[in-house]
């Protein structure tokens, strides 16, 4: 696996792949309309056993300079998904940018679902 | 959720199947573990195998089957392609599911629909839909098709940023007659 790494006078710099993830997946969630990540099977399992994991439902492959981002990202009802989308991919952008110094040549976000705030009216008509 | 529902028959076949086996095998483990060494047990089940070894084969190939499609069955279940849309800065990509529970939400708003089963197919002008509705019994089924069809691709049009192409609707029953019969 490639990560990031720097070389200074005193050394090397290196930044997991991971440390990426976490940070992708922090902006993305912090954005307005974002319901959630979606970690897939295996997130929900590691979820079940009480692991939090801050980079469910983010993919990252990074090269000596570059990284390329996934995101796989629940929604609210409502918002207009190719706004929230851009709004996604400007946030995730800017916080690997300033943070890590890689330059981010793509994020792609997956919207897998669409969450709703209040549960369904339900079935008014099974009471009649 | 919509997706659940649309099990079907073979699959619920088949998972019943699997299930009473799943119960048979716990009773005779449980049985034989008792110490029980006649009719039900493990024992007298390897013996009464042996003597009908066609029998045995036939069951074998069958809870193969089975088991081989609850196999696929668990592993098919999330590939789900979804609307992809490419922008300067990578692609965005709304899965099928995402969009259906968007529709299926947009057209119970609408007046004298109780239910909504909604379908999305890649088209060539867009995407196309099909909404299989339950209506209630008292309203016009041509202004409320054309109504849902009206909101539907104005709100999908608005979320996901995709014109819709065609929009199927199938009535597929009115309000309370499943459930008389039912009862």
């Amino acid at each position: 696996m490639n990560e990031k790494k720097d070389r200074t006078e005193l050394g090397d710099i290196r930044i997991a792949n991971e440390v990426v993830g976490v940070i992708a997946g922090l902006a993305a969630t912090d954005v307005d309309g974002v319901a959630g990540m979606s970690g897939g099977i295996a997130g929900g399992i590691a979820e079940m056993l009480g692991r939090k994991n801050l980079s469910k439902g983010v993919k990252v492959e990074v090269g000596e300079e570059q990284a390329a981002i996934d995101l796989f990202v629940v929604v609210e009802y409502g918002v207009r998904i190719p706004d929230i989308a851009w709004t996604i991919q400007e946030s995730v952008k800017r916080a690997i940018e300033t943070m890590t110094g890689l330059e981010v040549v793509e994020v792609n976000v997956h919207i897998q679902g669409v969450h709703f705030h209040t549960e369904e009216r339900h079935d008014d008509t099974r009471v009649r | 959720m919509a997706r659940d529902k649309q099990l079907n028959p073979i699959d619920r076949v088949i998972f019943f199947a699997v299930g009473l086996v799943l119960v048979g095998a716990a009773l005779t483990l449980a049985v034989s573990a008792l110490g029980w060494q006649g009719s039900g047990s493990i024992v007298a089940l390897v013996l009464w195998v042996q003597t009908r070894p066609i029998e045995a084969i036939v069951a074998a190939a069958v809870l193969l089957l089975g088991g081989l499609h609850s196999f696929y069955f668990a592993s098919q279940t999330e590939r789900d392609e979804g609307l992809r849309q490419e922008t300067p800065m990578g692609h965005v990509q709304v899965s099928m599911r995402a969009v259906e529970n968007l529709v299926t939400r947009s057209a119970r708003e609408v007046e004298g629909i109780n239910e909504v089963d909604a379908k999305v197919h890649q088209g060539p002008d867009g995407i196309a839909l099909s909404l299989a509705l339950v209506v209630q019994p008292d309203v016009q089924i041509p202004r409320v098709s054309d109504e849902v069809t009206a909101l539907v691709q104005a709100r999908i049009k608005e979320t996901v940023g995709i014109d819709v192409g065609r929009v199927n609707v199938e009535v597929r029953n009115i309000a309370g007659t499943a459930r008389q019969r039912r009862e």
